[in-house]
């Protein structure tokens, strides 16, 4: 049952170049683990899913109750007998109560925001229980990250955001999820490492690029980039209460007896582009100047464009664009891992954080 | 990563209310210093915990670290190291509370605190003491369990309450374990705590002895009979004899042993000679129980003429009969023990006597009490006889007006002829000292013999209770032909003494237990007092007889009730069978929580509206929203729609407009009752 746990985090980069045996017995680990605990969505924990084994006190516990067995015994004492053995029981009780403390949660995976590189990416998972029992001390963490605690008493579920800490660029899976408790002596430890197929995008790393490039003066086809002006007649349409007086097509309205005003539109094309032939260095510079290009360009007033070797975005100005902007940026040269998982990130984006409910991170 | 090591607020308050709680119980062991220190500490936690103060600098925790040891030093230096032990145990326990930092150091901490409470133990095993520690052991759980908690788990009930479950689930463990966990001997020798000074019996006896004794209601030991407890008159329990007079002091061997401790006179050496006593081989055999109760001595004190039972002992205690018909273990009682006793009333001791022999049974200073010499001399001549003199010595016992009282004065060098002639009161040992000496004085053998005498008999269990304010003197003269025969002056003058107790016997009552105003053994009278003391006297035997003192004897004689025949395969068997069972029905009780849904009351009300309509052929489908049903029943039913409606109505204003009061709920349950929908 004693799993070597931290096989699946991330080791220090000093070390990856250790032993091939350490890296074959990593590939052994993975693949039991995953037949034993297949990825899915949402995982309810069972027999199956749990390991459980004394914690570092535990074992201190059994020390001192052995210390205290000889005072027993060398002491001929009978109440130091019972209490040694009160606390014997106390441990192999626990045992069962810390193995029930995870026994029949269901962790379901809901959504996860991007975040750019270096930064935390925010998994927001639903965790559930059943019936009266309560689960109190679950500690839930990503290999390599703080840990979130929660207890389950007063209501059946709640949501949690997990934070990961990601590396470079690109899509990313956060690996096994650990849910561990010690509740309710801190005795025993019993674990789960569950993967939740969650998966995000990590945009680049915006490095300062500097001045946005200039405008661009490059006429589109595409009839939607128009704004309201005030020089070229476009057209006509309903009247609108709030338009002003000097824009009612009188003219109209004597023929038709109906309220139109006049539509006009400016000229001048104000949208930006962001081309990646404006920029230096690497791949990766590139893209983390284009980065820092669109945000900046957001919260400008101009609509701007993406324009990458293979990718083609239309101008445009809003939280929507912005992110899908960011997603072309993150996945741009990067093969999706699995397609479902894709389709699965496309709710990736603006979240509204005030959905997001329970488990405080601590 | 910090938060995985950082400790919940709530269990530094656990932790500190379960260091109070396990402290209480050594404070008459521990200094006001040392209080003093555990304050400040606590103190100091208290202000961290309110965010009024650091964690104290190295400086100050190695000048408190050092100031504890040296005041432990001074102050424990001359005791035993048991007391050290548990004094720098504690020491460690306060100032470890300003250095806790991670959840670590808390376990540490509450790992002491355990220890702590079995220091206790060690010191006194009494039942209230348990009980009391039982409760800390509860604290203390808490506190370990407040240490998995998760910060916003406010509810301090909660908390002890899963503490008190999991010790609740670990006693049944605890009792398998208890049960056959072999008992070894001791690993190596430890340290013994303290003892405050013994009362009770001593190889020798003074005027004042016994009489200061009896001021004690402190109990000496228990006896439990197999049959009939035998009559007053007969329980004179014997601890040893005193046959060696230095005209003052009473003593078990002569002058010239006395300052060898080690070395035993004649009359505690083991019995060699096997025609030193003849039992009456169809005489009464009385068999009993003695938990002794720890005396520092080696006396058994047994009804003679006593052997230790060894066929029911398993125990390493060896026992030994002594010369003067003693009961006497090869090591002194320094903890409580069971002794197993047959006793064969009816025997002659010593029939025959050598020249030996009766000179140290006659033996006394020549200085010392004339006039009582030659009283003893006149009537020795007129009697005759040994025991004709004897009935007459007694007699001027019962003629003459003799006082027995607990504070006799103060009797000079001739301390015999003042007592007999002058000052007339005196309590037992007097008598018997008297006795002793009148009989000796014209050449019959006697002694003294030091012991208890009566008890009190406990109805709630058939034990006798002997306590300290039994101790009793008495003596035995030699008769020719017939041996040692049991003589009591005090009878003689307060025969209450024997029938009834010392309380009845004394002329002045507020004499007993005059030291100790509250005692209550000093109102006797008073009935449920009485009843309540003797009830609470059965518990604490219980306790003590069926747990404290669990032995070997005791281990094998509930495993032999339990399992009938003791063979490794039936024990190992019943060990995993009782601790399978234990486990199993936690195991349930965890699982029942998680299986029973909880359905809202107002539901179960809906489907008991439900169950009604399908006796109609109605069957509301599976996900169909209550509106859609009760529609479907309305167009089906038109004579129903009405109530229909309504429950339904009152069932979604419950269960999903969140009206959320008892009444709606009331209401909802009138109107399910009254539904008794019929096809018209």
């Amino acid at each position: 049952m004693n799993i070597p746990a931290d096989l699946n985090q991330p080791k220090p980069r000093d070390r990856r170049g250790a032993r091939r045996s350490q890296y074959h017995w990593r590939q052994r680990w993975r693949a039991w683990i995953n037949r034993r605990l297949p990825p899915a969505r949402e995982i309810t924990l069972d027999q199956k899913s749990i390991f459980i084994f004394p914690t570092g006190a535990g074992f201190a516990f059994l020390g001192f109750t052995f210390i205290l067995l000889l005072v027993a015994i060398n002491f001929e004492n009978s109440p130091v007998y019972a209490l040694t053995f009160l606390l014997v029981g106390l441990f192999v009780v626990s045992i069962l109560h810390t193995f029930s403390n995870l026994s029949g949660l269901t962790i379901t995976a809901a959504h996860a925001e991007p975040a750019f590189s270096g930064r935390d990416a925010i998994f927001h998972i639903v965790v559930a229980k059943k019936g009266a029992r309560l689960y109190q001390g679950l500690q839930f963490a990503w290999p390599g990250n703080a840990s979130v605690w929660l207890s389950l008493t007063d209501k059946d579920e709640s949501w949690l955001a997990l934070r990961y800490r990601t590396g470079p660029r690109g899509y990313c899976r956060p690996g096994r999820l650990k849910v561990q408790t010690s509740f309710p002596l801190g005795l025993l430890r019993a674990w789960t490492w569950i993967d939740l197929d969650m998966q995000t995008v990590v945009f680049p790393y915006p490095l300062d690029g500097g001045q946005l490039p200039p405008m661009s003066t490059q006429t589109h086809d595409s009839g939607n980039s128009e704004q309201s002006g005030s020089d070229d007649f476009y057209g006509l349409r309903n009247y609108i209460p709030g338009d002003t007086v000097k824009s009612i097509a009188w003219k109209t309205y004597a023929k038709t007896d109906q309220l139109n005003s006049k539509q006009f539109i400016d000229p001048v094309d104000h949208r930006l582009w962001l081309v990646w032939e404006d920029t230096h260095g690497d791949e990766e510079q590139r893209l983390s100047q284009l980065c820092a290009w669109a945000l900046q360009a957001e919260r400008g007033h101009n609509e701007y464009g993406l324009q990458l070797p293979s990718v083609n975005i239309a101008p445009a100005r809003d939280q929507a664009h912005l992110d899908k902007v960011l997603y072309a940026l993150a996945t741009f040269n990067k093969k999706a891992p699995d397609t479902e998982a894709v389709e699965a990130n496309d709710q990736a984006g603006s979240i509204d954080s005030a959905a997001i409910s329970g488990g405080g991170v601590s | 990563m910090s938060t995985s090591t950082q400790i919940p607020r709530s269990s530094i308050l656990w932790l500190l209310l379960a260091q109070l709680v396990v402290m209480v119980p050594h404070m008459p062991r521990l200094s006001l210093w040392m209080m003093a220190i555990w304050l400040l500490c606590a103190a100091w936690r208290l202000a961290m915990f309110r965010g009024q103060a650091n964690y104290p600098g190295r400086f100050i925790r190695v000048v408190l670290v050092f100031l504890g040891c040296t005041g432990i030093a001074i102050e424990f230096g001359s005791l035993g190291s048991l007391d050290i032990a548990v004094a720098l145990l504690i020491l460690a326990f306060s100032l470890k509370l300003i250095e806790v930092r991670e959840r670590r150091d808390l376990f540490l901490v509450l790992y002491l605190a355990y220890f702590i409470v079995a220091a206790g133990f060690l010191f006194s095993q009494s039942l209230p003491l348990a009980m009391y520690q039982l409760a800390s052991v509860v604290l203390i759980t808490t506190a370990l369990v407040a240490t998995q908690q998760t910060q916003d788990q406010q509810s301090a009930w909660r908390t002890c309450k899963t503490a008190i479950k999991l010790i609740g689930q670990a006693v049944p463990i605890m009792l398998v374990f208890f049960i056959v966990f072999p008992r070894l001997g001791p690993l190596w020798s430890v340290p013994r705590s303290d003892s405050q000074a013994m009362t009770g019996m001593n190889d020798s006896m003074s005027p004042g002895d016994v009489a200061q004794l009896s001021q004690s209601a402190e109990l000496a030991f228990r006896a439990i009979f197999d049959g009939e407890i035998p009559t007053r008159e007969q329980l004179y329990w014997r601890a040893t004899t005193l046959s060696f007079f230095d005209g003052r002091r009473w003593t078990n061997k002569p002058a010239a042993l006395q300052e060898y401790d080690n070395i035993d006179g004649w009359h505690s050496q083991p019995m060699q000679q096997h025609d030193l006593v003849t039992v009456n081989p169809s005489g009464k055999v009385v068999s009993y129980e003695i938990t002794m109760e720890p005396s520092e001595q080696q006396w058994v004190y047994t009804l003679p003429w006593a052997s230790a039972d060894t066929d029911k002992q398993f125990s390493s205690r060896k026992f030994i009969q002594t010369n003067d018909l003693a009961l006497r273990a090869r090591a002194p009682f320094y903890e409580r023990a069971i002794v197993r006793v047959n006793s064969q009333l009816d025997y002659a001791a010593e029939p025959a006597m050598g020249s030996y022999r009766y000179y140290q049974e006659t033996a006394l200073p020549t200085d010392v009490n004339p006039r009582a010499r030659q009283v003893a001399e006149n009537w020795y001549r007129r009697a005759g006889s040994d025991s004709q003199y004897v009935q007459r010595v007694l007699r001027h016992f019962t003629e003459q007006s003799f006082y027995y009282t607990l504070q006799p004065p103060k009797l000079g060098e001739h301390s015999v002829d003042e007592f007999l002639f002058d000052s007339r009161k005196g309590f037992c040992e007097h008598y018997a000292s008297a006795f002793t000496f009148l009989m000796r004085a014209v050449g019959v053998p006697a002694r003294i013999v030091i012991g208890y005498q009566g008890g009190e008999e406990n109805p709630f269990n058939r034990s006798l209770t002997v306590r300290q304010f039994d101790a009793h003197a008495w003596t035995e003269v030699w008769l020719q032909g017939r041996g040692w025969i049991r003589f009591d002056p005090t009878a003689a003058v307060a025969p209450n003494r024997i029938s009834m107790g010392l309380e009845a016997a004394l002329s002045d009552r507020r004499e007993f237990m005059s030291e100790s105003l509250l005692s209550p053994y000093k109102y006797r009278d008073v009935a449920w007092l009485r009843w309540v003391r003797l009830r609470l006297d059965a518990i604490n035997y219980a306790w003590y007889r069926g747990f404290v003192n669990f032995d070997t004897d005791q281990q094998l004689e509930v495993l032999e009730q339990l399992l009938g025949e003791i063979t490794p395969a039936r024990l190992a068997m019943a060990v995993v069978i009782s601790l399978c069972a234990v486990l199993g029905m936690v195991a349930l009780s965890l699982l029942r929580h998680r299986v029973a849904p909880s359905v809202a009351p107002e539901t179960r009300l809906y489907w008991q509206f439900c169950r009604r309509l399908e006796k109609l052929g109605l069957h509301r489908a599976a996900g169909e929203a209550p509106g859609d049903f009760s529609t479907r029943v309305s167009a089906r039913f038109p004579h129903l729609a009405e109530p229909v409606r309504a429950i339904t109505g009152q069932y979604q204003a419950i269960a999903y407009a969140g009206v959320e009061n008892d009444a709606a709920l009331g209401a909802l349950r009138a109107e399910v009752k009254r539904f008794r929908p019929k096809l018209r």
